[in-house]
């Protein structure tokens, strides 16, 4: 569900499509201006609040404080044991050990090409399928529909498909030709485990596209038309800068959720061959913690988080400055 | 009890196994698999969440493990046991298993042997080239290898009895700062890049999964196919094969002894949680599945076991193994070592995996045995 | 514009104009998005003989469905056993982050005081943490209160990485309903509790509609979560890992591999295609304006 967390930092209040009561402009407004309305005991109200906050409290916030605690121990994870404070030694190692570094740069990799690759292919299925015809919402639901699939399932059901002995290759093989390393050389593994993501979730990614063509003027394209823009013309001087806030998000914030991409190595790769495939999320849950290596691994995990946060507030300062932009 | 799951050890051979000591004892078994890659891992990982086994199988104690599982020393069922000594850490018993698997066989097509006009096994590294040219130019894939796990292990089993008769108990060797683990393995890396480099090894081998690898070698395609005893199951399982296999011990260096000291790992391993609340209903079941002689016949013929004075019948590939062990002058211990003999890193086996497979991939022999080189320094 | 709209709305000025080319790529494009469902379809009925020599021939009298009942039959892993325990996941999780979500976004819409107010970015702070990666520490507080490897410590573990972003939308939508309906039913004696229960979460439909869907899809895909929490000791497996432990282990037996896969996607494949208008506006609407 990588791009679900992916919109989430797309911040502005919800549904602002809604229609608007009484001309009366949304946000605050509503809420603070009902001081007539009886007031709400702060204890029933702090009931009310109570749960939620047990539940997020409990089992976000406090296992990260647990991870900022564990990162700076040299904790094994049994309870027989009593973690000793290391200070800053898992940090030294995360960026000195030849296997993190390894996992940190094929993460960058698979962030940053993925998220180019989904966004390619999402801006461009979207702008084929702008129209909405019965042909097109078919062919919608078929680019959308590996995204219900889970993405353990994906990893199986492609290496089935890219294996050695695979669909592919033994079509190779009875056409004469010599098989395609797709998931046997290092390089190789890696663009197919990038177009393996790619092909399960730019759905969403092509759903943000499409809403946002929407926001494209209508008159504005007829305008251009009229006036011989040709093709190019009229995507580079009206569509693109009508979709350009979209695609700023949806590039970082499909990136964030690719920092987390580790169900498919498992089943597609299992981060091999040598290592080639192992991402940040891989190494933590995969390696260090069966390894028993708990401190390492929560310093991974602050630094994921450290990033993942940076990123996500990027996100939150361009949408600012746009909407900023849009108002003035 | 947490088992290994493996194509030789299925859920229902663990059942079966179990089923006459629960009918006995009326204590019930609960057998589990791996959910992490394998039995290790997944052990660590429950030992962590608090939700650890009362008896796990399959792996071997090192410093950490050690205070979680029970010392077995008074038990007075587990002297006679394989290997018991071989394993303790500090004098202390803390795993018992059913017998020993021979970790440094190849295994040979004597059919392809013969059509390759190939007289003898080979007995040193220059012969064992020849053997391979020989094979290609028969139209067999020489050697047959394989990804996940298979990779590293195979390059092991080959360079065991030379590396143990050049550096016998290397894996202390390694933690006395005597040997670099890069220095120890280099000249097999040498060995295994020449083999790709002349197309011996298949380069798409790296992504075939082990049982894949297993039936091309029964299909009788391939020539020789290195592997520990456990490979012999299979074979009686597969039932008439189109050609006779036969087995031989890796080879050494010109003018060591051939053939040299033979790797072998205690099968079927069992430890004793010691957070268990069943300890002496695990101890039981432990006793009974390492002494029970029913029991004992069952997992040495499931997973090519062999152990000293077991009436078990052998078919004709098993009485090769046993003549190859009989004829070693020591076993040793494989990997990351035994008992006291180890090396001071955890994960060997990985990370070793790693790094033959990125030989494949265009990596030097000098720059993989740096590799290993720097991932122990970084580990240790 | 509304996703809802974007998605089936009837604007035609705008757009490529479909000329045949345009036609044959949108086919080729979906063509190469089906291949591999044609493949996991076609071969799971076949023998592995026939799968490894010929992957893509359609010949439906060498079909088999003996490797379908394997797979439906296979003591390790039960498929239905584990639909069981998914959607029992997916219920569960759901009431539980709407049920403790619901009333809090309710008070931090409502509420004059500021202290909610930094409640609320408190809890859209926690959109930003990566849940897998805090999945080892999550381990170490379940054991601490005892709900290691048990279906309600999932439970709420998936429902807690649910929260910030549920309330986050909740309480966006509830500021935008007018509080006069609120004023209202307090006037009439409705304590804050009947008044959300009566009047406000009937008209959160949409957005509950909305929030089920992505609950839904993140808690049935979810591998990470179950793989950990679960372990092997809880006898309990989702689909997810369920098929893990059952193809991880025979990845090249594919007589086990296509079935299982097969058996495993079928049916949120059908229930896909029969709600896909619902599903795919939501994802949008909560793509794009979460």
């Amino acid at each position: 569900m990588a791009l679900m967390s992916a919109s989430k930092t797309d911040s502005p209040p919800a549904a602002a499509n809604l229609p608007r009561e009484g001309g009366a402009r949304p946000r605050r407004t509503t809420g603070r201006s009902s001081g007539s309305r009886p007031r709400t005991s702060r204890w029933v109200e702090a009931s009310m609040v109570l749960p939620a906050l047990v539940v997020f409290v409990g089992l976000l916030v406090v296992p990260v404080g647990y991870a900022v605690y564990y990162s700076f121990t040299d904790y094994n994870g049994f309870p027989t044991q009593t973690p000793e404070i290391v200070g800053f030694d898992n940090y030294v190692r995360i960026f000195e050990s030849a296997d993190v570094r390894g996992s940190m740069v094929v993460t960058a990799i698979v962030a940053v090409a993925g998220s180019m690759v989904v966004n390619a292919a999402a801006l461009g299925l979207a702008l084929l399928l702008w129209r909405t015809t019965r042909f097109t919402a078919f062919a919608r639901v078929v680019m959308f529909y590996p995204h219900v699939l889970s993405l353990i399932v994906v990893g199986f059901l492609w290496s089935a498909i890219l294996g050695p002995q695979g669909a592919v290759n033994s079509v190779l093989e009875n056409l004469g030709r010599s098989p395609l390393p797709f998931l046997s050389d290092e390089t190789w593994a890696l663009a197919t485990l990038i177009l393996v993501i790619a092909w399960a979730q730019f759905g969403v990614q092509l759903l943000i596209y499409l809403a946002g063509l929407q926001a494209v003027p209508a008159e504005l394209l007829e305008a251009s038309r009229m006036d011989g823009a040709n093709r190019w013309q009229t995507f580079r001087h009206v569509t693109w800068p009508a979709l350009a806030p979209s695609v700023t998000v949806a590039l970082i914030t499909s990136m964030i959720s690719l920092l987390k991409t580790y169900d498919v190595v498992v089943s597609l790769t299992g981060g091999g061959p040598a290592g080639s495939t192992k991402t940040f999320a891989y190494q933590i849950l995969a390696v260090e913690f069966p390894k028993r290596q708990v401190g390492l691994a929560s310093a991974e995990a602050v630094v994921l988080i450290l990033v993942a946060a940076f990123l996500a507030f990027g996100v939150l300062a361009l949408r600012r400055r746009h909407d900023q932009g849009a108002q003035a | 009890m947490l088992v290994n799951l493996t194509d030789n050890l299925t859920k229902d051979f663990w059942n079966d196994l179990v089923k006459p000591f629960e009918d006995e004892t009326g204590i019930d078994v609960k057998i589990e698999g791996p959910t992490g890659t394998n039995v290790g891992e997944t052990f660590s990982s429950q030992l962590a969440a608090g939700t650890a086994p009362d008896v796990v199988q399959s792996i071997f104690p090192d410093d950490q493990i050690a205070p979680e599982v029970l010392d077995l020393s008074e038990e007075s069922w587990v002297e006679d046991t394989p290997m018991v000594d071989t394993y303790a850490i500090d004098g202390k018993r803390l795993v018992a298993g059913v017998g020993s698997q021979a970790q440094s066989l190849v295994y040979y097509n004597k059919t392809a042997f013969e059509k390759a006009g190939i007289k003898a096994t080979p007995q040193t590294w220059d012969e064992f080239n020849a053997t391979l040219g020989q094979l290609a130019d028969a139209g067999y894939t020489p050697l047959q290898t394989a990804g996940q796990w298979q990779t590293g292990l195979q390059l092991q089993q080959l360079w065991h009895p030379t590396l143990n008769t050049e550096q016998p108990e290397w894996q202390s060797a390694v933690a006395d700062e005597k040997l670099t683990l890069g220095d120890a393995f280099e000249p097999m890396f040498e060995h295994y890049a020449t083999w790709l480099g002349d197309g011996y090894i298949k380069k798409t081998d790296v992504g075939l999964d082990p049982t894949t690898a297993d039936a091309n070698f029964m299909e009788g395609k391939v020539g020789m196919y290195p592997l520990g005893s456990w490979l012999v199951a299979s074979l009686d399982n597969a039932g008439e094969l189109p050609f006779e296999v036969g087995v031989f011990s890796p080879p050494v260096d010109d003018g060591m002894a051939y053939p040299g000291p033979q790797g072998a790992t205690m099968a079927s391993p069992y430890m004793v949680y010691a957070g268990s609340e069943h300890s002496d209903e695990a101890l039981q079941l432990v006793e009974y599945l390492v002494t029970d002689e029913a029991a004992i016949e069952s997992q040495l013929t499931a997973d090519g076991v062999f152990r000293a004075g077991a009436a078990v019948e052998q078919s004709p590939v098993a009485t090769e193994i046993q003549a190859v062990i009989d004829e070693a002058p020591a076993l040793v211990a494989v990997g990351e070592g035994a008992g006291d003999i180890r090396l001071p890193v955890v994960g060997l086996n990985d990370k070793f995996t790693e790094i033959v497979q990125s030989l494949y991939t265009g990596t030097s022999p000098e720059d993989a045995a740096k590799a290993l080189d720097d991932w122990a320094e970084q580990n240790g | 514009m509304s996703a809802l709209q974007a998605l089936t709305g009837r604007r035609s000025s705008t757009g490529e104009r479909r000329t045949p080319f345009w036609y044959a790529t949108v086919t080729a494009l979906c063509v190469v998005m089906l291949v591999p469902m044609y493949l996991l379809v076609v071969n799971a009925f076949k023998d592995q003989r026939d799968i490894i020599s010929r992957p893509f021939s359609l010949s439906p009298g060498q079909f088999t469905l003996e490797h379908l009942a394997a797979a439906w039959n296979n003591p390790d892993f039960d498929i239905a056993f584990g639909y069981a325990v998914t959607i029992a996941l997916v219920i569960c999780v759901n009431l539980v982050s709407i049920g403790v979500c619901a009333p809090a976004a309710y008070v931090i819409a409502r509420s004059p005081r500021p202290v909610f107010g930094a409640a609320l970015l408190f809890f859209i702070s926690g959109m930003f943490i990566p849940t897998q990666v805090i999945l080892v520490p999550v381990i170490f507080v379940l054991r601490a209160i005892g709900l290691m490897s048990t279906f309600p410590g999932l439970v709420l573990f998936m429902a807690s990485a649910t929260v910030p972003f549920t309330i986050f939308v909740f309480t966006g939508f509830i500021r935008m309903l007018p509080s006069s309906l609120d004023e209202a039913a307090a006037i009439d004696g409705a304590g804050p509790y009947r008044t959300l229960w009566t009047i406000i979460l009937p008209l959160m439909k949409p957005i509950l509609a909305t929030v089920f869907i992505l609950n839904t899809l993140s808690v049935w895909n979810d591998f990470a979560s179950p793989q950990l929490i679960l372990g092997p000791g809880s006898g309990l497996y989702t689909v997810t890992t369920g098929v893990y432990a059952s193809v991880g282990e025979y990845s090249a037996d594919y007589t086990q591999v296509f079935p299982t896969l097969l058996l495993a996607v079928l049916p949120i494949l059908v229930i896909f295609v029969l709600t896909q208008r619902w599903v795919m506006s939501g994802m949008a609407a909560g793509a794009v304006k979460g």
